[in-house]
């Protein structure tokens, strides 16, 4: 009966997004800008490859900063920019970096309206606190997905139909592991949005608390790591730990991002029930 | 006795503040059960305590003999209410809405559809199923309220002052709707507008500073008719008291200037309720005193006043 009302209550959620103003008006500017910027770009391709190989020797010499920027080795940088072509690991990158954005827009209030109107009540004799929770949850993952995949597959299709030295099944696969990534890097974020939605109990005041987080986080990181490195703990309580490392071809590189986005997942949504079972509704 | 609802010791505190202290209740099945009580002593937190809103802090609820436990969810399809303060989606129109909760009930998608007409129907509003509910009158939300709770045709409906707000008109209209659906349902219900209570519900429970203080079926509440209240044109003359004292059944009488009411006490086992009453009026006509309003026994807001305030309201 759970997992009844959880898919119920998720399709619904999906269902009242799709049908509502601001939910026909981001599904059109999304396509559009994916459109858009993927056409745009599609045809630099070709450019940016030539661009990358002339650059390599600069791309050693500015290792450091790529190395900050995207917490991954230079080795495995230059061994991922050589494996695929330049402009699909950018986009990889782009959408992984796009994916909390997008998150924070289409997830940010899965149960706090529902608790601030009120409507929940009428849910609450009908259904168990757990479905009601997952179901919202699964909801705004469901949305978070469907944004992910249009953006990667228009973005994919543009760049990849305008590239002159496309790989049909071997670029098609990394686009396809690029956009299974997104997907899973999603799952933390919906959570934690989740959690916060469970505790605060407030829409707008989520997305507030959600980044107002993100930047305190952000400012304790920097201090702490310039003061004592070592000490600094932050990058653990956010969902984006070392994500650019799901980049590389390196499964045993990947391998703790995947293990911290499947705990911190499991510690959000564990919290966030706990709070919604107890909480006043 | 089957019991629609039983409750025992609940207690629910915000803070310090002890809302519920201990509540008893029983309500059996197939009865319009009223639960009155003034602004402040807990019935919205009962109800929304029985309903899993709040989890309380002790004591135990069942629906039906089955356990329901803290902050969960009543077996489902055998529950529903109509909460005072929530709302619906704005975004959504009220068919769907209507048809989800359905489906959480347990219907099929088919079901869910025709349940979402026939409330619909039953309320007297099947155009609005693909409206939102901005476009309604609160009247009409309020009905549209009543509908999702009998969705499905559960077996215990809570209303949670299904008039309050309304224009006398709609108020009637929602009183013939309660009764009608009471045919189907085990109905318990709250409203500040006690005649109201008194004419839809055949049993009641008074709630008072969170605890209830009085449960018994409409004749218990009011006091038996063991008194008779008169509304006089005028005031009560020594001739008129030595008439009614002069009567087999009566015992006492007590005439309140305040309230211009002449209370006739009497005996039932002399003499059988209406008959005394009638007996009374006899000598009333016989006298030539006018009067307005007879009433047999306390009336609902006279035990209401006298259980919160401990006064004597027609006193």
């Amino acid at each position: 009966m759970l997992s009844r009302d959880i898919w119920i209550i998720a399709r619904f959620e999906v269902w009242r997004h799709l049908n509502s103003r601001h939910g026909v008006l981001g599904l059109v500017l999304l396509v559009l800008a994916s459109g858009v910027l993927g056409y745009q770009i599609g045809g630099y391709t070709e450019e940016v490859d030539a661009l990358v190989d002339q650059a390599h020797p600069a791309l050693v010499v500015g290792g450091g900063m790529l190395q900050s920027m995207t917490e991954l080795p230079l080795d495995q940088l230059l061994a991922v920019l050589d494996a695929h072509p330049p402009m699909l690991v950018m986009l990889f990158a782009g959408l992984l970096s796009m994916v909390p954005l997008a998150t924070y827009v289409f997830a940010f209030d899965q149960t706090a309206s529902e608790i601030e109107t009120r409507h929940a009540r009428y849910l609450l004799f009908r259904s168990e606190r757990d479905a009601i929770y997952l179901g919202k949850a699964l909801g705004a993952y469901l949305m978070v997905a469907g944004a992910v995949t249009i953006a990667t597959a228009l973005l994919a299709a543009f760049i990849l139909a305008r590239s002159g030295t496309f790989a049909p099944v071997k670029d098609t696969l990394y686009m396809g592991r690029a956009w299974l990534t997104c997907l899973a890097t999603a799952i933390p974020y919906v959570a934690f949005l989740g959690m916060l939605g469970a505790v605060v109990g407030k829409s707008r005041r989520v997305l507030s608390v959600a980044v107002f987080f993100w930047i305190v986080l952000g400012i304790v990181g920097g201090l702490l790591s310039s003061w004592r490195p070592e000490l600094d703990f932050t990058p653990y309580l956010f969902p984006s730990l070392s994500r650019f490392h799901l980049l590389t071809d390196s499964f045993s590189m990947a391998l703790p991002t995947l293990v911290h986005l499947v705990l911190f997942s499991v510690t959000c949504v564990g919290l966030g029930l706990w709070r919604f079972r107890r909480r006043d509704l | 006795m089957s019991l629609a609802l039983r409750v025992r010791g609940l207690q629910k505190s915000y803070g310090s503040h002890a809302v519920l202290k201990g509540v008893d209740l029983d309500v059996p099945t197939g009865v319009v059960f009223g639960l009155v009580g003034p602004n402040g002593a807990g019935k919205t937190t009962l109800f929304s305590t029985v309903s899993g809103y709040l989890p309380q802090d002790a004591g135990a609820v069942e629906h039906f003999g089955v356990h329901t436990p803290p902050g969960g969810a009543p077996p489902k399809g055998t529950y529903s209410i109509l909460p005072q303060d929530a709302a619906f989606l704005p975004t959504v129109n009220l068919g769907a809405q209507l048809e989800f909760y359905g489906r959480l009930q347990g219907l099929s998608a088919k079901a869910a559809k025709t349940e979402r007409a026939r409330v619909l129907d039953s309320v007297g509003l099947p155009e609005v199923a693909r409206q939102k509910p901005a476009a309604l009158s609160h009247g009409m939300q309020k009905r549209v309220g009543i509908a999702q709770a009998f969705i499905g045709t559960p077996r215990l409906v809570i209303l949670d002052e299904p008039t309050a707000g309304l224009d006398p008109t709609a108020a009637r209209q929602v009183r013939g709707l309660i009764r009608e659906l009471a045919r189907a349902s085990t109905v318990l219900v709250s409203s500040h507008n006690l005649s109201e209570m008194e004419d839809l519900c055949s049993e009641f429970a008074i709630l008072h500073e969170g605890r209830i203080v009085r449960q018994d079926n409409l004749a218990g509440v009011i006091g038996g008719a063991a008194v008779v209240i008169f509304r006089l044109g005028g005031e009560v003359t020594e001739a008129l008291r030595q008439a009614m004292l002069a009567l087999p059944s009566v015992t006492d009488l007590d005439w309140s200037d305040d309230t211009e009411r002449l209370r006739v006490h009497f005996d039932p086992e002399v003499l059988a309720p209406p008959k005394a009453a009638q007996a009374m009026l006899a000598v009333l006509v016989d006298g030539g005193t006018p009067f307005v309003e007879m009433q047999l026994g306390k009336s609902l807001e006279d035990r209401f006043i006298e259980e919160t305030t401990g006064v004597d309201a027609v006193g």
